[in-house]
């Protein structure tokens, strides 16, 4: 440990850390932004700190286990559980759920004194709704009116709706990425079926095809919870435990069930790029879904051993020719096309 | 690369991805190697106008000590040929070795986040793990926002000193 550090040194690292705060704070001013920019051009050290900065941050931003970290921290327990630790921790601390409920009274309570205030035409009319849909073969990127983004993949729909206490974006098909602008009064949410993803300033990646959830984070955090009615959309949400959280280059997949696969580790900026399809441990029955859900031609892997086996890899989304020559060679599977837009691989059970 | 494809992309490409590199790359500079690389984009930095860097003084920050960075990376690898996988972009993959890097320095982290004050470790995880404003913070633990901030640019600090050990042999 540097027990002393040069101390002009240790006031230039505070400064540093100082203008890394402030531009992270939200918009500066222009004359911040000229403050900053003769400060970094008055010494290299001045850069160097700046830049070591950005490193701590980044290393904090991606620590995961804070839980296990803090077990000391007595009095807040946080709703954030990691998934290798739902059975252990989320039952022994009896915080848990303060945060959410306090949260649910306190937007309720608002909800009613606007109401009362303005009544509900004002906010009926403070909300925006949008839909944006995609064709097979279109992308569409849209800005939305806090500066949030949204690109869509082919075949994808996602419903807007922000409201004055939320951000709710309901990914009803496709997929998509979330560039989510910060506002912390404002949480950002995307919901999918029965999950709930909720940003913490992020860019994020979520994919629905055939009832199975992928979401995928590229930058930042993201908690991910079930909620307990997954029809009522626009219900104050209550998610249930367990709450799951996922960072950086972390992929997390959830059935039908709302039950979450263990945390895989990608590469999330190749993956964001839509024109490909990373995977990384995955059974050929789910990869095959995604390649489905993009494509008219369809992979039906009949044989139940080759569908279960679990494969990586990197392909071009709309090239599922490509995959399945990859599982030929890779299981020796028989493969044959039935018709034109659907290939067959492997044997059937039936007809061995 | 592909053209038109939208903000958000490009934003991948031209801002994203070099500050990632220059991050990873950067680990495998020593401490000594950071202050010359400053010194090099600090001397880039001043040739641009001041009022165009004013618009987004981070992007130009970023792209100039990205680029720096893989000059470096690229003189030192023709130094010790060995390195020379690391010139690679591949560098983005996660590689074991990348991975054991990472789980080192999740550690050296860890033990240098429990050196800190108990309040300091509070702010930081309601920051990194609830995603909270300084405000929120603030209105959390029953101080002003003036202390967290003040907290937090102390820990920051601090951290810095704690996970670059080799500045002491410097000064």
């Amino acid at each position: 440990m540097s027990d002393r550090p040069h101390l002009a040194r240790r006031h230039i690292a505070e400064q540093a850390a100082h203008w890394l705060l402030e531009l992270q704070e939200g918009d500066l001013s222009i004359v911040q932004r000229a403050e900053f920019v003769d400060w970094l051009r008055q010494s290299p050290l001045h850069i160097s700190e700046f830049l070591r900065s950005c490193q701590v941050q980044r290393e904090l931003s991606n620590l995961s286990d804070w839980q296990e970290l803090m077990t000391a921290e007595e009095s807040t327990a946080t709703n954030i559980v990691l998934l290798r630790q739902v059975q252990t921790t989320s039952a022994k601390l009896p915080g848990v759920h303060h945060r959410d409920a306090r949260v649910g009274v306190a937007g309720a309570l608002v909800a009613l004194v606007m109401v009362m205030a303005v009544g509900g035409a004002w906010l009926f009319r403070s909300q925006s709704r949008m839909e944006l849909r995609t064709a097979a073969g279109e992308r569409r990127e849209v800005t939305l009116s806090d500066g949030s983004e949204v690109a869509l993949s082919p075949r994808s729909a996602v419903l807007v709706r922000y409201e004055h206490d939320q951000r709710l974006l309901t990914l009803q098909e496709g997929r998509a990425l979330f560039h989510a602008a910060k506002n912390p009064s404002r949480p950002f949410i995307v919901q999918v079926d029965g999950t709930r993803v909720r940003a913490v300033g992020t860019v994020f990646d979520v994919e629905r095809s055939d009832g199975v959830v992928l979401v995928t984070v590229v930058e930042g955090r993201v908690a991910i919870s079930q909620l307990r009615n997954a029809q009522r959309l626009d219900a104050p949400a209550q998610p249930a435990a367990p709450v799951v959280s996922l960072s950086e280059n972390e992929r997390i997949s959830i059935d039908r069930g709302g039950v979450a696969s263990a945390v895989h580790k990608v590469n999330a900026i190749a993956d964001a790029d839509q024109n490909e399809l990373t995977f990384d441990n995955e059974t050929v029955a789910d990869v095959s879904r995604r390649f489905n859900s993009h494509n008219t031609l369809k992979i039906d892997v009949v044989d139940p051993v080759l569908a279960a086996r679990r494969v990586s890899g990197a392909f071009r989304v709309d090239d599922p020719q490509s995959f399945v020559s990859f599982i030929q060679a890779a299981a020796d599977a028989p493969v044959s096309r039935a018709g034109s837009d659907r290939i067959v691989v492997g044997v059937p059970e039936s007809s061995r | 690369m592909i053209a038109g494809q939208g903000r958000l992309r490009e934003w991948f490409r031209e801002w994203r991805q070099p500050l990632r590199h220059f991050l990873l790359r950067r680990k495998l500079a020593s401490s000594a190697d950071l202050d010359d690389i400053a010194q090099e984009v600090f001397l880039r930095l001043l040739r641009y106008e001041r009022a165009q860097v004013i618009d987004h003084p981070q992007a130009y920050l970023f792209k100039i000590a990205a680029n720096v960075s893989n000059e470096w990376a690229m003189r030192s690898s023709r130094r010790l040929p060995h390195d020379a996988s690391w010139l690679a972009d591949l560098i983005d993959e996660i590689s074991p070795e990348v991975e054991t890097e990472r789980a080192a320095a999740h550690e050296r982290l860890r033990s240098a986040l429990q050196t800190l004050p108990m309040r300091v470790q509070k702010i930081l995880r309601l920051r990194f793990d609830e995603g909270m404003t300084r405000a929120e913070i603030a209105a959390e633990l029953g101080v002003s926002r003036k202390v967290v901030k003040r907290d937090m640019e102390r820990a920051y600090a601090n951290l810095r000193f704690l996970l670059d050990p080799d500045e002491d042999a410097r000064s």
